[in-house]
């Protein structure tokens, strides 16, 4: 079954092949990423997953020694153009990282500095888009009273929560998560897979994790990457009960991994 | 099946005594390295206040805030105001220091940031060898090249105030570049792809993330600055012209502490060398004040 | 050794204190060969260094400010100064101070409008050595006593000299050893008239 065809199609990638110096990390990976859904990508270490999201959002330009070919097409055009404005780019395909990376600064600062490097100064303004995006973050509650603390008191899964906020901020149209809560507890965890599911209704969201079970409760689609190809992508319940490739179904089976 | 198991025959979770006394004997090494550092320090300190402070108690607030220096070898006939030297000393090292800081701050983003990895290659050792270079010949330079310019430019003496920031603000470069180029690159890599995720622009990612998470590094290396700034000597006593008044210009002669206590030093007898270690315990006020007043800066700094 | 005599507290304090004059060395009063100047009166360097005469036009030069390049307090050409031509008044605070006799002459070298004092014995081509009272530092002038800004140098020893010491003191004073420093454009102490 072709997704691609189903839904609208917010990203398209098309025959992409991403070098570091010698080593070839993705080999011709060609998928669609719906509008507004939770497209979860699996895979065992090493298997260009993380560097395939770095991609859509250009991190890997902080690289050095990348070679990348294809074409990541988004709002109509090919994102890896050299002539692509990487900042706009990344207001509007924001990335969480593994591990929480709140700014050493206030609650509030954090929140707001998005807005901030994008111009936003009235005080009013910013106070409305702090409040709005902890609140997407599902955050507002827990630290409403202490917005001028260090975001470093922060406990980890609140910090985590905290940079989702940060990165709602700036409105972005995709989400982009690296392994978002595999520094966090069971708890905390939880919560942001309920956040997660709560946020598709407004975003694309690309997450990568280990945690099949993760996939499972939060993904509508699942893409399974070895050895820097993209070897099945389907929705999330074919793709774990149906798997239609041999190292697929060993992978989710706990054969490997 | 070979087996990994180790052999433990002849041993035993017991700690051998020869062990405890190597040990024992390593800390107790360390520990003295670690008092004869201090005690050196406590003893030059004794040795300073024993030699001025009786002359700092006989010529009373006087010595800090009058204004002619005519040192006698007897209290008596001497004239002992050193105020004109106090402000020499501060003016040269605040303004040496508030050149050098946004000129070496801004090296170091480039270095930590910007320079390409060869450019890299290039600069990182040059400012080092800067570091090395004795301040003798800082001091020679300013005096053949920096003050017959400043004299040309300018009129006057040429040894001057700026003479002495210009020299000094080179001197002072390389701890403030090393250090804050290091505390820059020591921000962890997350915060700044934190920010470059966010769509700020590189620039605002050094200026709103960077520089302020690396703020007490920074800070830190203004510091070490100031302080070879305040001590330093040879260089100053050779473009500042040492002349005990109060400038009136960034061009008029000034003198510090230190290069008045080095000029002096070798013919001082009887209360004219009392003066000077009086001087040296001026000096040493000033430094604590102004390591404090830093101190206080960087904590504050880094609150968050 | 010491070019400035003994003070009374050092004398004082160290009351065995025993020196021997060894040679008598001109202290010659400089400026930058560009300077039109060659002569000045005792008052006219007085006034220079105490600072009531502030440009050369004073002197008949051109109209440029002065400026006086001092030695450090403690200096025996210091010292000197103060004691033959300020007659123990006190240099003005207006010029600036150089801690060594080469760092005198380098400056006034550069300078054009510099004046400073060296030792006779260290004039070079690269300043010029003013007359005082129109008579010029040359070896006899300051041997007969006619240049008058000059100053003995002394062997100090604590108490009466004795065997290397002595031994030096005396060869010194030989004539290999005066020899020595009038090589040196010292005068010898054989060859100054009776003062």
């Amino acid at each position: 079954m072709d997704i691609a065809t189903k839904t609208s199609v917010e990203i398209s990638v098309k025959s992409l092949n991403l070098w570091f110096g010698k080593f070839q990390a993705l080999k011709n990976i060609n998928i669609g990423i719906q509008k507004n859904q939770v497209t979860a990508l699996i895979g065992p270490s090493g298997c260009g997953k993380s560097t395939f999201i770095k991609t859509l959002d250009r991190m890997n330009d902080l690289v050095d020694n990348v070679k990348i070919t294809g074409e990541v097409v988004y709002q109509g055009r090919n994102i890896l153009d050299s002539d692509t404005d990487v900042v706009e780019l990344r207001k509007q395909i924001g990335m969480v990282f593994q591990k929480p990376n709140p700014f050493p600064k206030s609650i509030f600062d954090n929140v707001a500095y998005g807005p901030r490097v994008h111009g936003v100064r009235k005080k009013q303004n910013l106070n409305e888009v702090v409040e709005r995006s902890l609140k997407a973050a599902a955050l507002w509650e827990e630290v409403k009273d202490r917005l001028n603390e260090s975001a470093l008191r922060l406990s980890g899964g609140q910090q985590q929560r905290l940079c989702i906020a940060r990165l709602l901020a700036v409105e972005p149209d995709v989400l982009l998560m690296d392994e978002p809560a595999s520094a966090l507890d069971p708890i905390a965890t939880s919560k942001i897979e309920d956040l997660i599911y709560e946020l598709k209704n407004d975003y694309t969201i690309i997450i990568v994790t280990h945690n099949m079970q993760q996939a499972g409760r939060v993904a509508t689609n699942t893409a399974f990457f070895y050895l820097g190809e993209l070897v099945e992508y389907a929705p999330t319940i074919d793709l774990f009960e149906r798997p239609q490739d041999k190292r697929t179904e060993d992978y989710v089976t706990g054969k490997f991994g | 099946m070979i087996s990994i198991k180790p052999n433990r025959a002849g041993r035993s979770l017991r700690r051998s005594a020869t062990q405890d006394i190597k040990g024992r004997t390593i800390e107790l090494l360390l520990l003295l390295c670690g008092i004869s550092s201090v005690c050196a320090i406590f003893l030059i300190i004794i040795f300073i206040f024993a030699e001025g402070l009786p002359f700092l108690i006989q010529a009373g607030p006087n010595f800090l805030i009058s204004s002619v220096w005519q040192p006698t070898d007897n209290f008596a006939d001497g004239l002992w105001g050193i105020f004109p030297i106090i402000i020499g000393s501060l003016l040269v090292t605040v303004g040496a220091v508030a050149i050098g800081t946004p000129l070496g701050v801004a090296c170091a983003i480039f270095l930590a940031e910007i320079a390409p990895a060869p450019v890299r290659r290039i600069l990182v050792p040059s400012v080092n060898a800067l570091a090395g270079v004795p301040s003798v010949v800082y001091g020679f330079f300013g005096l053949l090249v920096v003050v017959p310019w400043i004299r040309g430019q300018f009129g006057g003496f040429g040894t001057s105030v700026l003479a002495s920031w210009l020299i000094l603000f080179i001197m002072i470069l390389p701890t403030i570049i090393s250090i804050s180029t290091d505390s820059i690159r020591a921000v962890p890599k997350e915060f700044k792809e934190g920010s470059l995720a966010i769509g700020a622009t590189h620039w605002q990612t050094i200026r709103s993330v960077l520089v302020p998470a690396a703020s007490s590094g920074i800070i830190a290396s203004v510091i070490l600055g100031m302080g070879r700034a305040i001590g330093e000597t040879m260089a100053v006593l050779m473009v500042a012209g040492n002349s005990i008044t109060i400038p009136n210009s960034i061009f008029a002669p000034t003198s510090t502490l230190t290069a008045q206590i080095a000029l002096e030093m070798g013919y001082a007898t009887g209360a004219h060398r009392e003066a000077l270690f009086a001087m040296g315990i001026v000096l040493f006020a000033f430094i604590m004040i102004l390591t404090g007043l830093a101190n206080l800066a960087s904590r504050r700094r880094i609150a968050y | 050794m010491s070019s400035a005599n003994l003070s009374a507290s050092q004398k004082s304090q160290y009351p065995n204190l025993k020196a021997v004059p060894i040679a008598v060395d001109g202290i010659a009063i400089i400026v930058n060969p560009q300077n039109n100047i060659s002569n000045l009166t005792t008052n006219q360097t007085r006034d220079i260094f105490t600072g009531n005469i502030t440009n050369w036009n004073q002197v008949g030069g051109s109209d440029a400010k002065i400026n006086v390049v001092n030695r450090e307090e403690g200096s025996g050409t210091r010292d000197g100064i103060q004691k033959i031509v300020l007659k123990g008044g006190n240099f003005s605070t207006g010029g600036i101070t150089q801690s060594s006799t080469g760092a005198v002459r380098s400056y006034v070298a550069g300078d054009s409008n510099a004046i400073g004092y060296i030792s006779f014995a260290e004039v070079d081509n690269s300043v010029k050595a003013l007359n005082i009272n129109s008579v010029a530092p040359t070896y006899d002038t300051i041997a007969n006593g006619t240049y008058p800004v000059q100053r003995y140098f002394l062997l100090v020893t604590n108490g009466d000299p004795t065997g290397n010491a002595k031994a030096f003191i005396d060869f010194t004073l030989s004539p290999a050893g005066q020899a020595i420093l009038k090589a040196d454009k010292e005068v010898a102490i054989s060859d100054v008239s009776a003062k």
